[in-house]
């Protein structure tokens, strides 16, 4: 661990955890309740990421402001081959711009009594409305489309959960295809990562996928940099001046 | 209604073009047989409160009978128990279901009828009728629900674009549209309302981008094979791109004319095609090209900025 | 059996490796998860996927695989069909599903 930088500190990140949008995730996955146990278990930034959507952000971030918590919004975002990527931005413009163009490229309509209710709710948990496209389908953009779209709208890609069997690049396609620019890759066992063959060298971080509150913060990541902003877990994500990600 | 309202279309107007006759229609109509008689006629419009009922034989719609016939019955000195067949309007002008309300709008404006039978594009069975009346109670119901709607997605979304000076991130989105398809002429236009909606750009922006867009969405269908729209969305514009294969336009300056149309009769009589719409493309932009190649395609591109320049 | 029987008989769209339809299939491989395909198809086997990812190349190449059925009338991506060809695979396209074609290979004798 390098810790030649005075004014540098260790963040616990938990940067992917479902809302009550996701229709997989239990409905208590509210901003309120959310925002509630990521305190409880010392989170400092918290990545929203719901399956190919982010309308929950605006109000998780409200949330997460009242009790002093950085709220990066992102999506998971299902590509054709149906790898999970994640999708971090720095502000609601580029994470509601990234949202359309997927949408634009999601088809099919959810079916509530068989996915699972998708809840759109203000940071009151109240019910705003239900999202009634399919979240959990496929997208019709490749793996290389999403990375290079996240990044056109100045988002960090992250390949989710590797070492799973389902849904992960490497399960999916075999290995991580060659020139496929993610800034990292998401892990859930972070001790077994060396077994892992990945091409070349990537930066990992973990976290806990939560789908369940209990589960909010059973895994993170600490990032070492200067203050809990996107800009600065950019910086980390590329070990920028001895910035580092720890896990 | 009134003629447009340079740049600053209304809510209502808007409506028009997204609304269908279907979803304003009254259903179960009351109808006469041809041989019905006029003491039929004179206890329907009594009993019902209306002034006119359709006339139908083996489920199609064969004549339109209306309070004016039977004064005019009752002044000839008519038959109380005469046929119906003899005394109604036959020829009669028919809506269709899919149809957007503007399309009617307009029929009722150069007609001067009060009300148009609705018939199923598919099967020409009547489905419905319409009157001006009709038109407004549904424009006032939609108007509702959408400001309650529109108040939750300005609450949710409208900061996104603030303190936005200039940005290099552009959101493009596209849109394939197949010509002659009219059930579905429309939907790729509601798609982009529904985007910039979500992204909380302005009611008034939105509504100018989705008329535009519509009347060019409509062209493509009425007069093209296939074209795309291409939106590219910015903090402080957005850009629509129309772009088709189709027959190209022969006189881009009379097209640009109100009311001309090179609308073939058949597609007149679907009932749409009245003009070709670019008018009102060129009154709701704020910059508009066009280029037409005959035999080659058009290409239209117009941008609408969102706040005043 | 060679691929090319197999093109004639299921009446397969060939898009890429036309000069290579020689090649003796030893029996089949269906899946469409990359990871499972690396582990379990053999040198030899027709591989049957809806995958059309540019990696299906990769994998059939290093498993040494004696094609690819991409099913569904899926077409692969630029740079897949680019890579088909570098490789020289052959790459075929079925508009039948995964279950149909299978059990076609099956009946003809590919086992």
């Amino acid at each position: 661990m390098k810790l030649e930088s005075g004014d540098m500190k260790e963040f616990k990140a938990d940067m992917h955890i479902h809302t009550c949008l996701s229709p997989c995730a239990d409905l208590e996955m509210s901003p309120r309740n959310i925002i509630k146990e990521a305190k409880k278990k010392g989170l400092d930034i918290i990545g929203i990421c719901d399956h190919n959507s982010a309308e929950n952000f605006p109000a998780m971030e409200k949330s997460a402001n009242i009790e002093g918590i950085k709220a990066i919004g992102g999506i998971e975002i299902t590509s054709r081959e149906e790898v999970h990527i994640l999708g971090l931005f720095g502000n609601e413009r580029d994470l509601f711009f990234m949202q359309e163009a997927v949408y634009s490229n999601l088809h099919g309509v959810n079916d509530e009594e068989r996915y699972g209710l998708q809840v759109v709710v203000n940071e009151n948990d109240e019910v705003l409305g239900f999202n009634n496209k399919l979240l959990i389908g496929a997208t019709e953009m490749s793996v290389e489309e999403v990375v290079d779209l996240i990044h056109k709208f100045n988002g960090i890609a992250i390949a989710s959960h590797i070492d799973r069997e389902g849904f992960s690049i490497i399960a999916n396609l075999g290995f991580i295809p060659e020139g496929l620019k993610l800034d990292a890759l998401e892990i859930i066992e972070p001790s077994k990562r060396d077994k892992i063959n990945t091409g070349k060298d990537f930066v990992f971080i973990t976290s806990s996928d939560a789908h369940l509150i209990n589960d909010i913060g059973k895994r993170y990541s600490c990032f070492l940099m200067k203050e809990s902003t996107f800009e600065e877990i950019r910086k980390c994500l590329c070990k920028e001046n001895g910035r580092e990600v720890i896990i | 209604m009134k003629t447009l309202d340079h740049k600053k279309p209304s809510k209502t107007q808007e409506l028009t073009y997204e609304l269908k006759v279907e979803q304003v229609m009254r259903k179960n109509v009351t109808t006469l047989k041809p041989d019905s008689t006029m003491k039929d006629v004179r206890r329907i419009l009594r009993n019902n409160k209306i002034s006119g009922i359709p006339v139908v034989a083996d489920d199609r719609l064969v004549g339109i009978v209306t309070i004016e016939d039977f004064i005019i019955c009752l002044l000839e000195g008519g038959e109380i128990d005469g046929k119906v067949e003899n005394r109604m309007t036959k020829n009669v002008v028919t809506v269709y279901s899919d149809e957007p309300i503007v399309q009617v709008v307009g029929k009722f404006e150069k007609s001067g009828y009060g009300r148009f039978p609705v018939v199923d594009r598919d099967n020409k069975k009547l489905v419905g009728i319409i009157t001006k009346g009709d038109i407004i109670e549904g424009l006032l119901k939609k108007l509702e629900i959408d400001y309650q709607k529109e108040e939750i997605h300005t609450y949710r979304a409208s900061h996104i674009f603030e303190d936005v000076i200039s940005d290099n991130s552009t959101l493009i989105l596209k849109y394939r549209i197949k010509g002659g398809e009219f059930k579905k002429a429309g939907e790729q236009t509601s798609k982009l309302r529904k985007s910039l909606l979500r992204l909380g750009f302005l009611p008034e922006t939105i509504r100018r981008v989705a008329i535009a867009t519509f009347e060019a969405e409509m062209n493509i269908v009425i007069f093209t094979p296939e074209g795309e729209l291409v939106a590219k969305i910015q903090p402080d514009k957005i850009m629509v791109n129309a772009i088709d294969s189709g027959p190209g336009i022969p006189d881009v300056k009379k097209a640009m004319r109100q009311g001309y149309s090179t609308a073939p009769d058949w597609v007149r009589e679907l009932g749409f095609g009245a003009g070709m719409g670019l008018p009102n493309i060129k009154n709701y932009s704020d910059e508009m090209t066009l280029e037409s190649k005959v035999n080659e395609g058009t290409n239209l591109n117009f941008v609408i900025y969102t706040k005043k320049k | 059996m060679k691929i090319r029987d197999i093109v004639k008989t299921l009446g397969l769209k060939v898009i890429s490796g036309e000069k290579f339809l020689d090649i003796e299939v030893t029996g089949g491989y269906a899946g469409d998860l990359l990871s499972d395909a690396l582990a379990n198809s053999k040198k030899g086997n027709i591989w049957i996927t809806l995958q059309i990812h540019q990696n299906i190349i990769a994998v059939a190449s290093s498993k040494e695989l004696s094609g690819i059925i991409i099913v569904n009338g899926r077409k692969p991506e630029e740079e897949t069909l680019k890579k088909a060809k570098e490789e020289k695979i052959p790459v075929m396209i079925s508009n039948l599903l995964t279950y149909e074609v299978a059990g076609r290979l099956y009946e003809i004798g590919i086992r």
